[in-house]
């Protein structure tokens, strides 16, 4: 009996931290997210107006913030790109390679700086007078590059930003599902004179499936809510080139002093996020079945 | 008994590392967003602003309000974005601690201003004295933040833009300590390199002279574009009102459909031209501040169009003070004359005496040498303003206004600079001039809302 207790006081002990802060700096700032969505507080005032579903009427009828979602789209692809060079890192670095783990440390360097930091170090390579990478283009006898211009393409030069931050990750996550798979398949395919395409293609794809489908649907996730990168670099322009749903969304909080219609995108975005996971769901399963 | 100390030490460890991160507002180098950053910033002038006083009306006789000599106490916190003089200012509050003892002024100065007061002032923890933050307040919230200041031992005699500081239920709340003048910075030696020597005074002999420059290699306009507010000039609308002679400022546009007029797009078209010919930064998306800074200095740039507290800061960079000029926008009716960061006392203040004791003090001792007081008592001697003054245009400032053009705009959600970006780099004539009519239509749609 006094053992059960004891074991209560220490379960309670190190679940009432994490869930007070979890309650305190997840749900309640949700719960106020719904909340603020629902009136025209400025960031400031100590008081807010209810406005009903206005901030939602005015969302849904401004188009051109859903047009944003083009610009997302670039961070889609990259983010699908990453996962397979990640995949392709991942299974390199499975090999037996020299140096592997100094490799592993190098690529998975990226994922620990701090994104601002990381928005800022790319600034400067994107940088057209200043940037080293068009002094070296410069110095083979090439023309410099715009990164940053009025085309779709500079959507790509940001989102290779979260490509190069992010790919460690995923291949830290492939490595750890590679590891998983017995050698003895590997072995016994090789015996059955397996090349290498066929075992990744009929050993390594089939084993890593859930894991890519988890590290994909993270991607995407992040994808959708990308906003240093503009925020930062851009400050989505020009003429909301690169803006992305979230920076457009912290553009009316900060400049306009919108607060209760950036809180009501940023449900939208929850909604639509949500959306995306039942869809990815859904699908999946059939996959199963099928 | 291990075990248990083990688990409370974790325990202990949990609870720290999730009040890590609470601690206080980081300090560091000064903001550069908004679009009067850094107004309060360099240069000095002299009596001849007293001349272009506008603010009318009532000048309620307080001179000399209550000389309150009884000892003050209490302490306050002053909040500056000047995070690069911080130095300064902790010798100048201790200046004042000396001459009123028994009082604390601490200066507190914070990088991302605009950002953080507001979030300070929603958590009830404004500091006692700040300044207007331009996009989140006008006159009609004044009186939300700001303790009524009619009080203090001035009159729109003695303060520039005294009549401006008044709340839309007539109190005054906000006095600037600075004035500015705006007008094209430039640099002699480029100048002189490119054989030029006069200054443009019309809009086709500032072409003339740009194609000059652009022929000696030299880079005619610096805009340092990717920054964003430092074209403010070019765009802002009580700017370029002011500077085509309408006192009314940006007033005016409250009162008719098109937010983007002919004097507007006269103003903003300029640049567009220079854009085209190639006649800014190489690349206008990378030309950031601190390069174009360091270019002007050393006369790679030739010109840029600002306000006097600037050319200060290029001599810092190694230019040499007679290397750098200013003169009126070419073609400019007037030379626009503003208020710089407006200073209020929070309604919330503990010490509300000792804060009107230190804003007075402000307000009689500036800063720095190099700035231009708003009280026009202190007599002060600025080459660059002199020589901006001395080509025979006036300056002009603002009538008090009210917060309609504010409000409008922020209604269309218009970010008049990001759009000015978006104009010049527009290569389509027919392109650029739908947005502008899309600007319009928006502008006057929402302006029936905000009559009367």
């Amino acid at each position: 009996m006094k053992a059960k207790l004891k074991d209560r006081i220490f379960i309670i002990g190190f679940l009432v931290i994490p869930i007070i802060l979890l309650a305190l700096f997840s749900y309640y700032p949700l719960v106020k997210l719904f909340q603020l969505s629902f009136t025209d507080w400025n960031g400031m005032s100590p008081e807010m107006h209810y406005v009903g579903m206005k901030n939602y009427r005015e969302i849904f009828s401004q188009k051109e913030l859903f047009q944003t979602f083009a610009n997302n789209m670039a961070y889609v692809v990259t983010a699908i790109l990453q996962q397979f060079f990640g995949l392709f890192l991942a299974i390199l670095l499975n090999s037996s390679i020299k140096m592997k783990k100094t490799f592993r440390t190098i690529l998975f360097m990226p994922y620990i700086i701090n994104g601002v930091a990381v928005a800022f170090m790319f600034n400067y390579m994107y940088d057209y007078s200043n940037s080293p990478v068009n002094m070296i283009l410069n110095k083979l006898g090439l023309q410099s590059i715009h990164f940053i211009s009025t085309s779709y393409a500079s959507n790509f030069a940001l989102s290779f930003i979260s490509f190069w931050k992010y790919v460690g990750f995923s291949m830290v996550i492939y490595l750890a599902a590679l590891q998983s798979i017995s050698n003895e398949i590997y072995e016994a395919a090789r015996i059955d004179g397996a090349g290498f395409f066929q075992t990744v293609c009929y050993i390594t794809f089939p084993n890593i499936k859930s894991m890519f489908e988890m590290s994909l649907l993270l991607s995407l996730n992040g994808a959708l809510q990308v906003y240093f990168e503009p925020f930062i670099i851009t400050r989505g322009g020009p003429n909301g080139r690169t803006a992305t749903f979230i920076s457009k969304s912290l553009e009316l909080a900060y400049t306009y002093r919108k607060y209760g219609k950036a809180a009501a995108m940023g449900v939208v975005l929850l909604i639509i996020i949500m959306l995306l996971i039942v869809v990815q769901k859904v699908f999946l399963k059939e996959g199963k079945n099928g | 008994m291990k075990k248990k100390s083990v688990a409370i030490f974790l325990i202990a460890a949990m609870t720290a590392s999730s009040l890590a991160g609470c601690g206080n507002t980081g300090k560091g180098t000064q903001s550069n967003t908004g679009s009067n950053a850094g107004i309060e910033a360099e240069s000095d002038q002299n009596t001849e602003i007293a001349t272009q006083q506008e603010a009318a009306g009532d000048t309620e006789a307080d001179t000399g309000a209550e000389e309150n000599d009884e000892a003050l106490s209490g302490s306050i916190v002053v909040a500056s974005n000047r995070t690069d003089i911080e130095d300064t200012l902790v010798a100048y509050a201790e200046e004042f601690m000396a001459l009123h003892p028994g009082t604390t002024v601490e200066f507190e100065t914070i990088k991302e201003y605009d950002d953080v007061i507001p979030t300070r002032i929603a958590g009830g923890e404004a500091p006692d004295l700040f300044y207007v933050i331009d996009d989140a307040m006008n006159s009609d919230v004044y009186a939300d933040y700001f303790l009524p200041i009619d009080d203090l031992p001035f009159t729109a005699d003695d303060i520039l833009f005294y009549e401006n500081g008044r709340g839309s239920d007539g109190n005054l709340y906000v006095l600037p300590l600075t004035v500015s003048y705006c007008g094209m910075i430039y640099n002699k030696a480029a100048f002189a390199q490119a054989g030029i020597e006069k200054v443009p005074m019309t809009v086709e002999e500032f072409y003339e002279v740009c194609d000059q420059l652009q022929a000696a290699g030299i880079i005619p306009v610096g805009t340092a574009f990717k920054d964003i507010w430092p074209i403010f000039a070019w765009c802002g609308h009580g700017e370029v009102a002011l500077t085509a002679g309408d006192e009314r400022g940006e007033n005016k546009y409250a009162e008719q459909d098109q937010i983007y007029d002919d004097v507007m797009l006269n103003s903003m078209n300029i640049v567009r031209e220079l854009y085209k010919k190639g006649q800014l930064e190489e690349d206008i998306m990378s030309a950031n501040w601190d390069q174009f800074k360091l270019d002007f200095a050393q006369g790679k740039v030739a010109m840029h169009y600002s306000e006097n507290w600037l050319p200060a800061q290029f001599v810092e960079l190694g230019a040499k003070q007679e290397d750098i000029g200013m003169f009126p926008f070419p073609g400019a009716k007037n030379i626009k004359a503003g208020a710089g960061k407006q200073w209020g006392i929070s309604k919330d203040t503990e010490s509300p005496e000792l804060a009107k004791a230190f804003l007075t003090y402000m307000l009689e001792n500036p800063f720095m040498e190099t700035e231009i007081p708003s009280d026009v008592n202190i007599v002060v001697d600025d080459p660059f303003v002199a020589e901006l003054l001395s080509y025979g245009v006036e300056p002009l400032s603002p009538i008090v206004g009210n917060a309609k053009f504010s409000n409008i705009r922020a209604d269309i959600e218009l970010d008049g600079q990001n759009f000015f970006l978006t104009y010049v780099m527009e290569p389509d004539d027919l392109k650029a001039q739908q947005m502008v009519d899309e600007w319009n239509d928006k502008w006057a749609a929402a302006r029936v809302n905000y009559q009367g």
